[in-house]
């Protein structure tokens, strides 16, 4: 009988210790993000005739994710006060649907399979739905807005005339308008991410803040030899390789992906000579004891310890997660002072040809449609377009006047309900009242970073001297391949992002002399490069004639 | 004996009803397990086919249309197969030739342990780690095997360079077994436990009469007692032979160690993320299913064939 008891349990657990462990990826995509506007267009009342809100009551389903900012507090977007403000400066009435935390994408797929639409929704339709935004049109999963547009949505309308370059961010390559954008106006607050040294050191050592690679070299060095920095320079691996234009690699007048050169023709980064460079000197870094010797397996946590424990002088890294956190864990202690410098150059006096920028419209992050199953896609419209009004702007990012903010000499103050409020913290306040400190369909101000993002003076300069750049005119702009492209595209990328990143380490270390550069170069030209190229440079051309 | 199958005569109906009458609390108990693997593994099963589909969510999975082998000729002719391939099955085959017996040498160890408050705390101390989530487990093994960290320490102690172990190709699949055994070991031992608590002391008491030391009692009567029980488990591993679960592989692995790390479901994993291609995926996960099922079926053929045990 026992022998039964005892092949029981084997089957038993066989089948019950399948469901163990967790998945974690460090998120590519910086948190707090933020980025405040001071909107392009000045007024805008004179255009519009006789609609105001709040319009005739009408009722939508609005499917959204319910973001950790704000999912502690409440189960529902509805109990929050920012949504019964918004239901009544618009007259529209909302039911809110979220999915399970996590799985937005295996629902709104079931959703959009079952065909079982809410009315309106957000979600990163640009890279999460097979063909992008054309395709969700042609499938009738979404509404072309395009017509309606000017009538229906006067606001957004204006805010795409008045900017027309941001306009071809947020259409198809057929010139159709499909969502209402999460919009970003303010230049200085799309960036949000560069190189940070400790500026006592430099202090201590009588040194200024570095520009070129040699006084980076120069400045590492010295952090070693003086200052016993065992990891001189440290960050964590993935943001040398960030899409961004990381500071390193870009000093070399390359971004590591595709970027456009002087020509504003395509070229991918990674087999240019500049790259070779790159390698070079990080290579000889590396050698030195300059660069960290676990650069490859370091992650946050150990990068901040390093730095706020004098083993490393200098990092990379997001302003508020990054930097805010080394600030905050060293106030007080005279021996730190961490501060943004520019992103380095070759040659001194150069701008910088890369840095991180985010675009004003990059379509990720509440995006928001209207799909099929809407009947009044025009009241959805109005409802939705209140976001790019300036009261809209006021609420979205602000909250309540009189109660989440006050007008301080034309100026939003976010009052004590948010800043100070007893039991939630400030993300939370924020969240409950605005949309701000996440997304949405509205256009963000910059007040809204000003009282929020900078906690630190620090942050504010470094702000200014990661600004200094001329990316967007080597940036790729936010291109979109066809279906069966992108298809092909990803093939031919995935393949060649394994090799790279692999021989990217090997040249570092040491392990893989440089001699073989021109075999590693002609490996990826095998593997397709040249056909990547193609198809970007015909989704280029799209993009161009949007 | 079966009454009714004596009966000459008998239609299958009245069997059913017969044999309903004699058992019917047991069906009656099995039914919810029926149920669940009908409703949950089953049913869901129709999936699979978008792994010969270009699956569109607008069209669903049946309306989606067929592409044939399309997705799994792009997998086997990529670059990288063959290393994947390779990677997958040799850290399989290290974790099942070095994972596989420590539970069972713990299990017999354990009950070898006559002192008891000894036994109980080895048994907590090894069970623990089963209960620590796997970020955590990595995050553990990250921060001991930086350059200074404990593992290093060590090291350099005994006049050895300090070198972060994770950006060594040569010791990733080590460090991934190891940890792996440390985090399972106690848990995968109370299978062997529960049987080993099976075996008739009377067995034991006849081969001390006949003079058989602890060695020797452990080599013919507990061993050969708890061998099904084994074979059972060997089998059913072998059914997973070709699964390395991405989430540990990715916790663990970077750049310098893709060579030795990158298994079929990171890679999969990353081209995922690059172009989220459910029907590639799936076509993948298919494929994996389906040599393990072979290898499942070969291992019970082999064992029913030379120890008589198999799972049916």
């Amino acid at each position: 009988m026992k022998k039964f008891v005892a092949l029981f349990l084997v089957f038993v657990l066989a089948f019950s210790v399948v469901g163990c462990g967790a998945k974690t990826e460090e998120s590519k995509t910086p948190e707090n993000v933020s980025g405040g506007v001071t909107a392009a267009p000045t007024t805008n009342e004179t255009t519009q005739e006789e609609f105001t809100y709040p319009m005739e009551a009408k009722e939508f389903s609005y499917w959204m994710e319910l973001v950790a900012n704000i999912n502690q507090v409440v189960t529902n977007m509805s109990e929050a006060p920012f949504s019964t403000a918004l239901e009544k400066a618009t007259g529209a009435k909302i039911t809110y649907e979220h999915p399970v935390a996590n799985q937005a994408k295996e629902q709104f797929n079931l959703m959009v399979a079952s065909g079982e639409l809410p009315d309106i929704f957000e979600y990163n339709i640009l890279a999460e739905y097979p063909g992008g935004p054309e395709k969700a049109i042609s499938d009738g999963v979404i509404v072309d807005l395009t017509d309606k547009l000017q009538e229906y949505a006067p606001n957004l309308y204006k805010f795409y005339q008045d900017n027309p370059d941001l306009a071809k961010l947020a259409k198809t390559d057929t010139g159709k308008y499909y969502s209402f954008p999460f919009i970003r106006g303010d230049a200085s607050l799309m960036v949000f991410f560069g190189p940070v040294v400790n500026g006592k050191w430099l202090e201590d050592l009588g040194l200024e803040y570095p520009e070129t690679m040699d006084e980076w070299h120069t400045m590492l060095t010295r952090f070693k030899n003086e200052k016993g920095a065992t990891a001189p320079l440290t960050y964590e691996p993935w943001m040398l390789s960030d899409g961004n234009g990381s500071p390193f690699v870009g000093a070399f007048g390359i971004a590591e992906d595709f970027y456009l050169d002087e020509q504003g023709k395509i070229q991918y980064g990674s087999i240019q000579p500049g790259y070779k460079k790159f390698l070079e000197t990080f290579n000889t870094w590396y050698e030195e004891g300059l660069l960290d010797a676990d650069i490859e397996t370091v992650n946050r946590e150990q990068v901040a310890a390093k730095l706020t424990t004098g083993e490393s002088g200098a990092s990379m890294g997001f302003m508020a997660s990054r930097m805010g956190t080394w600030i905050a864990a060293t106030v007080g202690n005279d021996d730190y002072n961490f501060v943004g410098v520019k992103n380095p150059v070759e040659i001194k006096g150069d701008i910088p040809m890369f840095s991180q920028k985010d675009v004003a419209i990059n379509g990720s992050m509440g995006d928001t449609f209207i799909s099929t199953a809407c009947e009044d896609v025009e009241a959805a419209m109005r409802y939705l377009d209140y976001g790019y009004s300036e009261e809209g702007k006021k609420l979205y990012n602000f909250g309540i006047e009189g109660e989440s903010y006050e007008m301080k000499d034309e100026y939003p103050t976010y009052t004590d309900t948010i800043l100070k409020n007893p039991d939630l913290t400030v993300v939370e306040a924020m969240a409950m009242y605005a949309r701000s400190n996440y997304y949405g369909p509205f256009v963000q101000r910059k007040e809204y970073i000003e009282q929020y993002g900078y906690t630190y003076p620090q942050q504010k300069e470094a702000n200014a001297l990661w600004s200094i750049s001329n990316v967007d005119k080597y940036r790729m702009p936010k291109v979109t391949a066809t279906p069966e492209e992108s298809e092909e595209l990803a093939m031919i990328m995935n393949t060649i992002l394994t090799y790279r990143d692999e021989m990217q380490v090997k040249y570092i270390m040491g392990i893989e002399d440089l001699d073989s550069y021109d075999t590693y170069v002609q490996n990826i030209k095998d593997m397709g490069i040249d056909r990547a190229i193609e198809i970007y440079e015909a989704a280029l051309e799209r993009f161009k004639n949007r | 004996m079966n009454v009714s199958a004596n009966k000459k005569g008998t239609t299958l109906i009245q069997k059913v009803k017969e044999e309903w009458k004699r058992n019917k609390e047991l069906y009656i108990m099995i039914l919810p397990v029926v149920i669940y693997f009908f409703i949950f593994m089953y049913i869901p099963m129709y999936g699979a086919a978008i792994a010969f589909k270009q699956f569109s969510p607008a069209k669903g999975i049946l309306g989606s249309d067929w592409v044939g082998f399309t997705h799994f000729f792009r997998f086997f002719d990529g670059i990288y197969f063959v290393r994947v391939l390779k990677n997958t099955l040799v850290i399989s085959v290290y974790s099942l030739i070095f994972g596989f017996p420590a539970p069972i040498i713990l299990a017999l160890l354990l009950n070898e342990v006559r002192v008891k408050w000894f036994k109980n705390l080895v048994q907590t101390v090894t069970y623990l780690p089963h209960f620590i989530s796997l970020v955590v487990i990595i995050g553990l093994l990250k921060e001991f095997t930086i350059s200074t960290g404990l593992v290093n320490d060590v090291f350099a102690f005994f006049g050895m360079d300090r070198f972060p172990l994770l950006q060594k190709p040569e010791a990733f699949r080590p460090l991934y077994i190891i940890s792996e055994i440390w985090q399972t070991v106690g848990w995968n031992s109370i299978i062997y436990l529960a049987a080993l608590s099976g075996i008739d002391e009377q067995l034991y008491e006849a081969a001390r009469m006949d003079g058989a030391n602890r060695w020797k009692q452990t080599l013919h009567i507990t061993l050969p007692s708890i061998a099904s029980t084994i074979i059972i488990l060997f089998i059913l591993r072998m059914g997973s032979l070709f699964t390395v679960g991405f989430e540990k592989i990715i916790l663990m692995y970077n750049p310098s160690t893709y060579e030795v790390s990158d298994v079929i479901s990171s890679y999969v994993y990353r081209s995922g993320l690059l172009d989220m291609n459910y029907s590639y995926s799936t076509a993948v996960g298919l494929f994996n299913s389906v040599m393990n099922f072979i290898l499942l079926v070969v291992a019970n053929k082999l064992s029913k064939r030379i120890s008589k045990t198999s799972l049916w």
